[in-house]
């Protein structure tokens, strides 16, 4: 998929957007709405002109690298179960095994490393963030 | 004078000197490795500043922010790898001198150029900040409406070279400033139901998002995930330039300075352009131009004495107006609000202390980056070998955890990750994030402005022509928007 192609696709997208934005501020009560309206107008007008832009004749452009999509979906995989971890066994279950997990099969480091790190650097926020920052950083089932 | 010592007696501080030591190393290092930003420092340490008196927030904030500018040059000269993209003129004679066993000079330079340059951007600071505060305390909603057009006309002209995209995610920013309570009406704007939207939609975790979790996909994503460079450094050689040769640079280093604090002033313009059109200066005025690029000192002094002196310059209209003038300002202003600063003329009256204690710092943070980095500069080198795939999963986590400490709330951490996600598809198809951020904070100053005007003129949009200041304002608008209209018509017409 070239640039050229990726634009016009977003260009659509955030149109219909910038669209909807309009429609329901200038619904709004009073001049609430004047404001998100001018601003999806304005984004509606630079969709157009990216849109227009992609028409043009002009030498083929150059293809974004290609985005390794096993490496993104692993890796977005790792980051939902932090997220989903942190709140319900709690962080420091969480932080370790999305280090361990990340590192061992995106960094491919050798186990001991990796849970050397993995161990180290949640130690590391655990210092800093409730040790010293003090922050009630969620403790999920640990506490419960 | 009664503001200047206090502010001085808070930086002399056992505590402040601590943090001003940690900020200046963590910025070094944020800055030597490839891919790291000047923005995505201040971003990641905002979360830590949070329970920190202002002053000591602030005091990091600024070390961080000056040594990541010039922490870039050493990679740049070892490696022919800059660290951030305020370094890419430095590599061009840098890293010839360095193949010539010469690195240890031209590091030396550098350290030389940006203290210079560092040093000069302070002092400018100092000098225009409070008289231009001053003169914003005549500003009305008029003022500040035209300014916030400015701010945003500029950004989007300098921040991609399609400058469609440019207006694109400032429309996307605007939008998203739009969210929240309505201040005037109390209308609920595109909240979705949600109690954490009520406030507007949070700026740190949109920033943190934007610049630190997006930075993270960006190094772990990537096959292989690898090592930052695997190039060998190159530092031989004696560990200063010549006097001879320092006294030769002089003159390159307070033009650089000049060109360096001028551009950090305008709004959109930011570090490497900076740099390179001091390096390209310094070209012309030499009389060995055929030297650059083969291995010339000066080349490596007019380039980061400019960049360094765009860091004091981009505070100034940052401080004293609120307008932030690139992505980094833009997280400056973030860190500012969350300890209760609003940026504007305010600084310098109610929190003058505070303001002054900043600007002290750095120039302290500039001279200890200089120290540390004739000490250090060859050990910098090493943080490149850390793969990507092993960094980028620290960086998430200590983003995830900082944005959550923020206020305590796990929404603002999905936030974060989602716009993380946003930006890393934002940086593959070219769509800068910068009008975004820079919009989401000049989008309320905006509408607040602009809809109090309207009430006072009863509708009558002539209101912005009709006073001095707001009209000289108008001016500086329409120059923004000619002036690169009438250099791409020329340039065109000039390939015809």
């Amino acid at each position: 998929m070239t640039l050229d192609t990726i634009d016009r696709g977003v260009a659509m997208l955030m149109g219909v957007l910038c669209g909807v934005v309009v429609v329901v501020g200038l619904g709004m009560r009073g001049d609430a709405g004047l404001f998100p309206a001018i601003a999806g107008t304005l984004g509606l007008l630079a969709c157009l002109g990216i849109g227009l832009d992609t028409l043009r004749s002009r030498p083929p452009d150059e293809l974004p690298p290609t985005l390794p999509w096993q490496r993104f979906t692993v890796w977005s995989l790792c980051i939902l179960g932090l997220l989903g971890l942190m709140v319900t066994v709690g962080t420091f279950v969480a932080l370790p095994l999305f280090l361990l997990t990340s590192l061992r099969w995106l960094g491919h480091l050798r186990w001991a490393a990796a849970l050397t790190i993995a161990i180290t650097f949640s130690a590391l926020i655990y210092v800093v963030f409730v040790h010293l920052l003090t922050v009630p950083l969620p403790a999920g089932w640990l506490v419960d | 004078m009664d503001v200047l010592l206090p502010a001085l007696g808070n930086v002399m501080a056992p505590m402040a000197l601590l943090t001003l030591l940690l900020g200046t190393l963590a910025g070094m290092t944020i800055g030597a490795l490839p891919g790291l930003s000047s923005t995505m420092g201040v971003a990641l340490c905002i979360p830590i500043t949070f329970s920190m008196p202002p002053e000591l927030a602030l005091i990091l904030l600024g070390a961080v922010y000056v040594s990541s500018v010039y922490g870039g040059s050493v990679t740049a000269i070892l490696l022919r790898t800059p660290g951030t993209d305020a370094s890419i003129a430095t590599a061009l004679d840098g890293y010839p001198l360095a193949e010539a066993g010469r690195g240890g000079e031209a590091l030396g330079m550098a350290t030389l150029g940006s203290l210079f340059g560092g040093l000069f951007s302070v002092i400018v600071l100092i000098a225009i900040a409070p008289p231009l505060s001053t003169v914003a305390l005549a500003f009305g909603p008029q003022e500040y409406t035209v300014l916030a057009i400015f701010g945003l006309v500029t950004i989007v002209g300098v921040a991609s070279d399609r400058p469609l995209k440019g207006v694109l995610s400032a429309a996307v920013g605007l939008v998203l400033a739009t969210v929240g309570l309505d201040a005037f009406t109390g209308v609920q704007r595109f909240t979705f139901g949600q109690s954490e939207l009520f406030e507007g939609v949070p700026l740190l975790p949109v920033l943190i998002g934007l610049f630190s979790v997006s930075q993270a996909f960006n190094l772990c994503v990537p096959a292989g995930g690898g090592v930052l460079t695997s190039k060998e450094q190159k530092l031989k050689g004696r560990g200063l330039p010549l006097w001879h040769d320092i006294r030769r640079s002089l003159r390159t280093m307070l033009r650089s300075s000049v060109i360096g604090s001028v551009v950090g002033i305008l709004p959109g313009a930011g570090t490497s352009i900076a740099s390179f059109i001091s390096y390209n200066e310094a070209r012309r005025h030499s009389s060995t131009p055929e030297r650059f690029g083969k291995g010339e000192l000066e080349g490596v002094a007019a380039s980061e004495s400019a960049n360094n002196a765009v860091t004091g310059g981009t505070l100034i209209p940052t401080l004293t107006l609120g307008i932030p003038g690139n992505a980094v300002t833009a997280v400056f202003v973030g860190g500012l609000t969350i300890h209760g600063l609003i940026p504007g003329p305010s600084l310098f009256t109610h929190h003058a202390e505070t303001t002054y204690t900043l600007i002290l710092s750095l120039l302290f943070a500039n001279v200890l980056f200089a120290v540390l980095g004739l000490w250090l500069c060859r050990y910098l080198v090493v943080v490149t070998k850390v793969p990507g795939a092993v960094l980028g999963p620290m960086i998430l986590v200590f983003s995830v955890i900082g944005t959550y400490a923020l206020r305590n709330a796990v929404f603002d951490v999905w936030l974060a990750v989602a716009f993380g996600v946003v930006g890393y598809f934002m940086e593959r198809w070219r769509y800068p994030a910068a009008p975004l951020v820079i919009a989401l904070i000049l989008g309320p100053i905006l509408e607040v402005n602009f809809r109090r005007s309207m009430q006072i003129a009863h509708w009558d949009l002539t209101t912005f022509f009709t006073r001095p200041l707001s009209l000289t304002l108008c001016l500086l608008v329409v120059l923004a928007v000619a002036y690169p209209l009438w250099i791409q018509w020329r340039r065109r017409k000039l390939q015809r």
